[in-house]
């Protein structure tokens, strides 16, 4: 975590040291023009940096279609968040709803004190209280472990370079293209640096979810509902429930690469959590 | 299943694996200490007879069996059916040893007796949580899995559900896959 953090770190200084450069050089040489345009670079990177960083929660509701709720509008929702934030020590976050038909959950904060939590109304509908509680505490953990600010920070370099590659402005796509012995390792390099920091938070707020309610079962039991892996109604004695009970292999999954995850898989997270809740379960005895 | 098997579309029932099943006794001290779950004394296996042919050599067979089941393990065994046409073998037996082992004789006698592929489940029932808990052991794939009816329609606690297995799957071998934890509910024991 800290050696990519470093890394992502060095990547930043690199490049405002090659612009400063840059401009240096073009100063020597009374090229006018390339300096201004090398330090109008070195400050867009910074500028542009603490403008993510600062973006409001309200731009990144809106590319998700949350609606921040009003006062009084569900009620039992609202309750959970400020139940759950005040046992976290947090300030009692904005909640917003996503009308979705994945169950999904997701929070933006620049600061905890102007964090939006947003869950969609199909995890409502699939999740018992205590499970909906369990998730919206793994969001409030990444909102006081700060996880906004560092994941602007971690993804700004491998954002730069897509949008390089996905710029409108053919000039953009050309040097992407012409410098590809740099660009594309780099791209590669800081989108795993990206995808690793990702993963690392994502077991951090799985922690953070289990200590806040003390019941990281309830969190396994969410994921798996999500997940769609859940314990399933149907009775071992049913038709259907005994010929599957036959079957000789599971059933086919799509394996994914770890490596390129954003989220470590569910089974990884769900392993961590169990051993936490047998942790748990020996301090408590 | 074999590629003869594919070709000419025989699959086969899986024979009952019964080697795991006394993994049971092991997990009652922590079930006890760290989660406050006793045995009740009641456990049952679970069968179905295929074919009419064996229901009515079942018939025949089943009082011998559970009598000698009785005798041989000291528990009281008695026999229910349900409305999926399932029969129970019901063993209660307040030593929680003598339960597991009286389970076990049966199934094996079930097996001795040709019913061995027909074997479906043995479920042991504990209580002093907020819900009844069972245990069931899949005899198809060789292992447990937990099983918390809520006692609304079919629901069921999958959060506690997932802290035994989170807790006892060091000392009991737990079906990994869980899709296929199935209920059994309105169990008669």
């Amino acid at each position: 975590m800290i050696v990519a953090l470093g890394i992502v770190g060095l990547i930043y200084l690199a490049a405002e040291a090659i612009m400063l450069a840059v401009t240096i050089g073009a100063a020597a040489e009374g090229n006018v023009g390339a300096a201004l345009g090398g330090l109008m670079f070195a400050c867009a990177i910074v500028v542009g940096l603490v403008a993510q960083i600062r973006k409001p929660e309200g731009l990144i509701l809106r590319t998700a279609r949350a609606r921040l709720l009003e006062p009084g509008e569900e009620r039992e929702l609202q309750a959970l968040v400020q139940r759950v934030a005040a046992q976290a020590d947090l300030s009692e976050p904005r909640v917003a709803l996503i009308h979705s038909w994945a169950p999904n959950a997701l929070t933006a904060a620049r600061k905890p004190e102007t964090a939006v939590v947003a869950v969609t109304t199909e995890l409502l509908r699939r999740l018992e209280p205590k499970e909906l509680e369990a998730v919206v505490a793994h969001e409030l953990a990444h909102v006081a472990n700060r996880d906004g600010p560092v994941m602007t920070f971690v993804s700004g370099p491998a954002m730069a370079l897509s949008a390089f590659w996905h710029s409108d402005d053919s000039r953009a796509k050309v040097s992407y293209i012409l410098l590809f012995w740099i660009t594309i390792p780099l791209h590669v390099i800081t989108l795993l640096l990206m995808w690793t920091v990702s993963r690392y938070r994502e077991y951090a707020a799985d922690r953070g979810s289990a200590l806040i309610t003390g019941a990281p079962q309830d969190l396994i039991s969410a994921l798996v509902k999500i997940e769609g892996s859940a314990p399933p109604r149907s009775d071992l004695r049913g038709g259907l429930a005994v010929n599957a009970f036959c079957i000789v292999s599971g059933r086919n999954r799509w394996r994914r690469v770890e490596l390129v995850m954003d989220h470590p898989p569910v089974q990884k997270r769900i392993r961590r959590l169990e051993a936490l809740a047998r942790e748990l379960g020996k301090a408590v005895a | 299943m074999g590629l003869t098997d594919i070709l000419f579309g025989r699959k086969r029932l899986p024979k009952a694996q019964q080697e795991k099943l006394f993994a049971i006794s092991t997990t009652r001290i922590t079930l006890e200490t760290e989660l406050g779950l006793k045995p009740t004394g009641d456990a049952a296996v679970v069968f179905k007879p295929l074919s009419a042919a064996e229901f009515v050599r079942a018939e025949n067979e089943l009082q011998e069996l559970l009598d000698s089941v009785a005798q041989e393990a000291h528990s009281k065994v008695e026999r229910r059916g349900d409305e999926f046409g399932f029969e129970w073998l019901i063993v209660r037996d307040n030593d929680f040893e003598e339960l597991v082992a009286g389970v076990h004789l049966v199934a094996s006698e079930l097996a001795a007796h040709g019913f061995g592929e027909q074997l479906l489940a043995a479920a042991f029932k504990f209580k002093g949580g907020e819900h009844p808990v069972y245990f069931i052991y899949g005899f198809k794939r060789g292992a447990w899995w937990p099983f918390v009816p809520t006692g609304d329609g079919k629901g069921r606690d999958n959060s506690e559900e997932l802290e035994l297995k989170a807790k006892l799957e060091k000392e009991l071998p737990i079906e990994q896959d869980l899709t296929r934890w199935l209920a059994l509910f309105d169990a008669p024991i």
